[in-house]
């Protein structure tokens, strides 16, 4: 049933309804405030009428725009119901009651401190058993404190590798191992070292290069076959996937804090709160034409922290 | 007859009739501007309701299934339990589309009358003594609010709220020393671990909203023992309070004020789509959609992470990594600034007394400057996290909107603030009973001429 | 007065900056001898100046020869209005195509002769799309420019090394009233600053998939009588201020007093 239907059924119901009940109880005429308690009615019948209409609607299927609609009417009329029946037919004063400008009773106040003191020094005269209530309490937080480890695995060496090893193929979020023939200039591909899909950290970039644009760092010149790059999709800034490629300028934009990172220049960021490259994967393309990592990221991937820089 | 036996049935037994009388007679305050804190109350009320709906059906686990549901374009894949969940509760569940966008919406609603909520007791000075205990509790329920939406937005393990998981995570990340360690007890490894939405889940719905309820009976406790703060004005002194009693006329139009919140909430909840999960699609580690941001209330947070410039600290061996500053520090700055706020004060302006009675934002033109400089900062901020949304509509590079508001948030906040000091200060010396009533000439000199007395 | 001439001399630097130059290009010695008729014809009157007469490239646009996305790119750039554009400085707009559907098939053809055995015309057959797929690579491979919602998003200038590089107006063009063809032919061409999707790694099944997925994504506004604009959180955000706190502020207004009245009734 379609929302029109719906939304005309459920109102037709509550409008009749509403009217049953109006011809049953007239609004009453010899009250001194009669505009005040018929104006207040009114808003108590339309909310009565909005209810019934939502129960109708409800039990045809329910439809959200029209549930949010005869909510709010039959929210709203009892909110106007109530508020005009508080400022039209009850006392609305001004009472004025007295306060105090603070709460200090001096002596009130004397009595409690004299009533602690009184303790404190009975526990006091003790010193050696509250020294070692207090090594007790204490040895008892501290144990207390290990259930927390039991929270999380120890970093170790997680942050500093990936997934990544010598050999392994480049495979795309399906599994399919991909060949460096398939990828035109200026295509761009994640990738997965093969067997680890589900590796976050390991999420990398394949973009191929036009010919004579990507100028790599000395020592890493076959890093690049055939011209394509590979590079962590992880941004160095806060870990979001460095998803937007900008062919015509061949850099890399992250969505969430809009760093810019510059293909050409290793993905050095040129913009942006980034403040590191992303790091580069050492690619080959082995014997039957797919594109494999030489090893793993020559640094730590994705968002820094403390000690990154101890890989 | 029914309501005089059951009263006298509890009476005889917890002899409440005492307390009870002086309840319904007490006096409050009926300005409108009070209205707000009861306002983010409310709107409470509707999320524990609308919350208890959504938890019958959502199932807060990131095994992961094969959807069969009603959304076309989701049949046939592999999604977590938890994102499942919500599209059935979206789709399949008969008003749980409303229940959900009202729950989301009324989210939105709390925070943002909670921020107008201080906002007015700032520019008022009803933090003053004795009211800084309650100051501090509603800074402390801010907070808890914040971090609850955040935990909510974040269960549903969709793309969008994925991502900001992993912004949260590599915050935890980046700070010094301990950064490693919080992020893996936090998520449980590294980062996406398996349990992080199960954690989520029960921080969000049971330990944190626990803690909320617990502090809002201590907010409320303290006000009805301290009793409300009043304009001066029409025989109003720190010793009395002008107003209606509570009951019937102020319990009445207080729950009118209730069905008002309610009904505006599932108003929005109803018509305007809010969080469409569905076509932001179940998180995978590899996708990201942008523009993205977080829901408003940490878009100054979004804002200060986009316009910190690309700078970190390295000594030794150790990295304070970039995010650090504009997403620990600044919000430890601010939020301690606010804690501290009565204290600092009064410890400038010497005043020590107690005060029942408000000031005007113009009684305080320093007050009032400070605060508006604060919140013009929070809000180039709060633009900065829709920089590339700015860009896209004025058909700009997104580098030159940040740089405009980068300079923008140096800026902005302190010629608001003198503007802000230059318009109370006339206002003040001219004694004008509006704003609009006060004499252009006290504008061209805000500083000359004698104070008025104050009237009180 | 003297005081506003600053604000006047910001507003019209900051018009200046928004409308940029908008005179219709004249090539030197080029006159328009009566109505083109062949693709060739219409190619020599109002591509040629920048892209050659023989497709080259000149310094005021790039080579048209040898560019393995064409001649599909050069029907995209045609149908969706981006070419002609009247300046070689002219920023690259979706607009109303300037030439009948006719006329674009014949100059498409021409240009076709520039570069044979380049990327045909693709021929999307959105029925056979799966959509579920379609979905999947949509959030995989587009979304993250386009949004996962279809409205588009902005670019960053970064470095752009010339020009001719940074046509776009830095925005990222939505989906929203994208054709299935113009779809097939984005992805198979790469137009502007947009990645190229070859068949190598999209077969064409993917491509009708994702076409199929970005029509029926684009017309579900299932959470209410608006999707505020498919923008997300920030007009959210908004109507949760205007309209949630604005209607609640109305009505405490209404419940409560004023600082100067005693009661409004």
């Amino acid at each position: 049933m379609g929302r029109a239907r719906k939304l005309l059924i459920g109102i037709g119901t509550g409008v009749a309804v509403a009217l049953a009940m109006l011809t049953r109880r007239h609004m009453p005429e010899e009250h001194a405030r009669r505009g005040s308690v018929a104006a207040i009615g009114w808003a108590f019948l339309l909310s009565f009428g909005a209810s019934v209409s939502l129960t109708v609607i409800y039990a045809l299927g329910g439809q959200p725009q029209a549930e949010g609609a005869m909510l709010f009417v039959a929210l709203g009329g009892l909110s106007v119901g109530l508020v005009l029946w508080s400022h039209l037919l009850m006392p609305q004063g001004i009472y004025v009651e007295e306060r105090k400008l603070t709460f200090d009773e001096p002596e009130e106040m004397e009595e409690a401190e004299e009533a602690f003191v009184e303790g404190a020094e009975q526990i006091g005269r003790r010193s050696f058993l509250g020294k070692m209530l207090a090594a007790a309490v204490g040895a008892l937080g501290i144990a207390f404190l290990f259930p927390i480890r039991s929270l999380g695995k120890a970093p170790g060496r997680a942050l500093f590798q990936t997934a990544w090893k010598a050999g392994a193929r480049a495979v795309t979020e399906d599994g399919l191992p991909v060949r460096a023939a398939s990828l035109l200039e200026n295509s761009v591909l994640t990738v997965f070292p093969e067997g680890h899909t589900d590796a976050a950290d390991s999420q990398t970039l394949l973009i191929k290069t036009p010919p004579g644009v990507f100028h790599p760092r000395s020592g890493r010149e076959d890093w690049s076959p055939d011209d394509i790059v590979g590079f962590s999709k992880i941004c160095t800034h806060a870990g979001c996937p460095v998803g937007l490629y900008q062919a015509a300028t061949s850099q890399l934009f992250c969505p969430c804090h809009q760093s810019v990172f510059s293909v050409p220049e290793g993905c050095k960021p040129i913009n942006g709160p980034a403040t590191r490259a992303l790091p580069q994967l050492p690619l080959a393309i082995d014997g039957d034409g797919f594109v494999i990592a030489q090893s793993d990221f020559p640094e730590p991937v994705g968002p820094e922290f403390w000690n990154f820089g101890r890989h | 007859m029914v309501i005089k036996r059951s009263v006298e049935w509890v009476d005889e037994r917890v002899g409440v009739s005492g307390f009870t009388h002086d309840t319904l007679n007490k006096v409050f305050p009926d300005h409108w501007s009070f209205l707000f804190g009861e306002i983010a109350l409310y709107a409470f009320v509707v999320l524990v309701a609308t919350g208890i709906f959504l938890a019958m059906f959502f199932n807060p686990s990131l095994a992961t299934k094969i959807y069969h549901g009603a959304y076309a374009p989701m049949r046939g894949v592999r999604v977590s339990a938890a994102y499942g969940s919500a599209l059935d509760l979206s789709f399949s569940v008969r008003a749980g589309l409303v229940m959900r966008q009202t729950h989301h919406w009324a989210a939105l609603v709390f925070i943002a009358a909670i921020v107008v909520h201080l906002c007015r007791i700032f520019f008022t000075g009803a933090f003053r003594k004795p009211r800084e205990i309650n100051w501090w509790v509603g800074l402390t329920l801010l907070i808890l609010a914040l971090f609850n939406g955040f935990t909510g937005y974040s269960l549903l393990d969709d793309l969008l709220s994925g991502t900001g998981l992993r912004i949260a995570y590599s915050i935890a990340l980046s700070i010094p020393f301990l950064g490693t360690w919080m992020a893996f007890l936090l998520f449980g490894g590294e980062f996406p671990s398996d349990q992080i939405i199960s954690r989520l889940f029960f921080t969000h719905v049971f330990i944190v909203p626990l803690l909320i309820i617990a502090l809002i009976s201590v907010h409320l406790a303290l006000i009805w023992r301290q009793k409300h703060t009043q304009f001066p004005g029409g025989g109003r002194t720190d010793r009395n309070v002008h107003g209606i009693r509570f009951w019937p006329s102020y319990a009445t139009e207080s729950v009118g004020l209730f069905f008002g919140v309610a009904s505006v909430l599932t108003l929005l909840g109803g018509l305007a789509q809010i969080n469409p999960i569905w076509l932001y699609g179940p998180f995978r580690v590899a996708n990201v959609t942008g523009p993205a941001q977080p829901d408003w209330y940490l878009g100054w947070l979004e804002g200060a992470l986009r316009m910190f410039p690309a700078w970190e600290v390295r000594i030794g061996g150790v990295v304070i990594p970039n995010p650090f500053f504009p997403a620990v520090l600044l919000p430890g700055i601010t939020f301690m600034m606010l804690y501290a706020w009565p204290l600092l004060e009064r410890r400038f302006t010497g005043d020590y007394a107690a005060h029942h009675l408000l000031e005007r934002p113009h009684d305080r033109p320093v007050r009032t400057a400070l605060g508006v400089a604060a919140l013009a900062f929070y809000v180039v901020l709060f633009l900065a996290g829709s920089n590339d949304l700015i860009a896209k509509w004025f058909g700009m590079p997104v580098e030159t909107v940040t740089w405009v508001l980068r300079i923008g948030v140096i800026v902005v906040p302190v010629v608001a603030g003198y503007v802000m000091y230059w318009l109370m200060s006339a206002y003040r010396r001219s004694g004008a009973s509006q704003f609009t009533k006060v004499p252009l000439a006290y504008f061209r000199h805000p500083r000359r001429g004698p104070l008025p007395r104050a009237r009180i | 007065m003297r005081r506003l001439a600053p604000l006047g001399l910001i507003a019209l630097v900051a018009c200046g900056f928004f409308t940029g130059h908008t005179r219709r290009y004249l090539p030197p010695g080029i006159q328009a001898v009566g109505r083109p008729v062949s693709g060739q014809e219409w190619f020599q009157r109002d591509c040629a100046f920048c892209h050659g007469n023989q497709g080259q490239g000149t310094p005021n646009g790039p080579a048209l020869a040898g560019v393995d996305q064409l001649p599909a790119l050069t029907d995209f750039m045609l149908r969706t209005g981006r070419m002609p554009i009247a300046d070689p400085k002219d920023v690259v707009r979706r607009g109303p195509p300037a030439y009948s559907s006719d006329v674009i098939s014949k100059i498409v053809a021409y240009v076709g002769t520039f570069n044979e055995g380049g990327t045909a015309l693709p021929e999307p057959d959105v029925a056979a799309g799966n959509l579920a797929n379609g979905q999947e690579l949509f959030q995989a491979n587009c979304a993250a420019c386009h949004s996962a919602t279809g409205i588009g998003g902005t670019l960053a200038e970064g470095k752009a090394v010339s020009a001719s590089e940074n046509r776009t107006g830095f925005q990222i063009p939505g989906l929203l009233k994208s054709t299935p063809q113009e779809i097939a032919e984005a992805m198979r061409g790469g137009p502007g600053t947009m990645p190229v999707f070859p068949k190598t790694t999209f077969s064409d099944a993917d491509v009708n998939s994702i076409i199929r997925y970005v029509l029926y994504m684009r017309t579900q506004n299932r959470g209410g009588a608006t999707d505020l604009g498919r923008v997300g959180p920030v007009a959210e955000g908004a109507a949760a201020w205007i309209v949630g706190l604005g209607l609640l502020m109305f009505l405490a207004r209404w419940i409560g007093r004023t600082m100067h009245e005693k009661k409004a009734h």
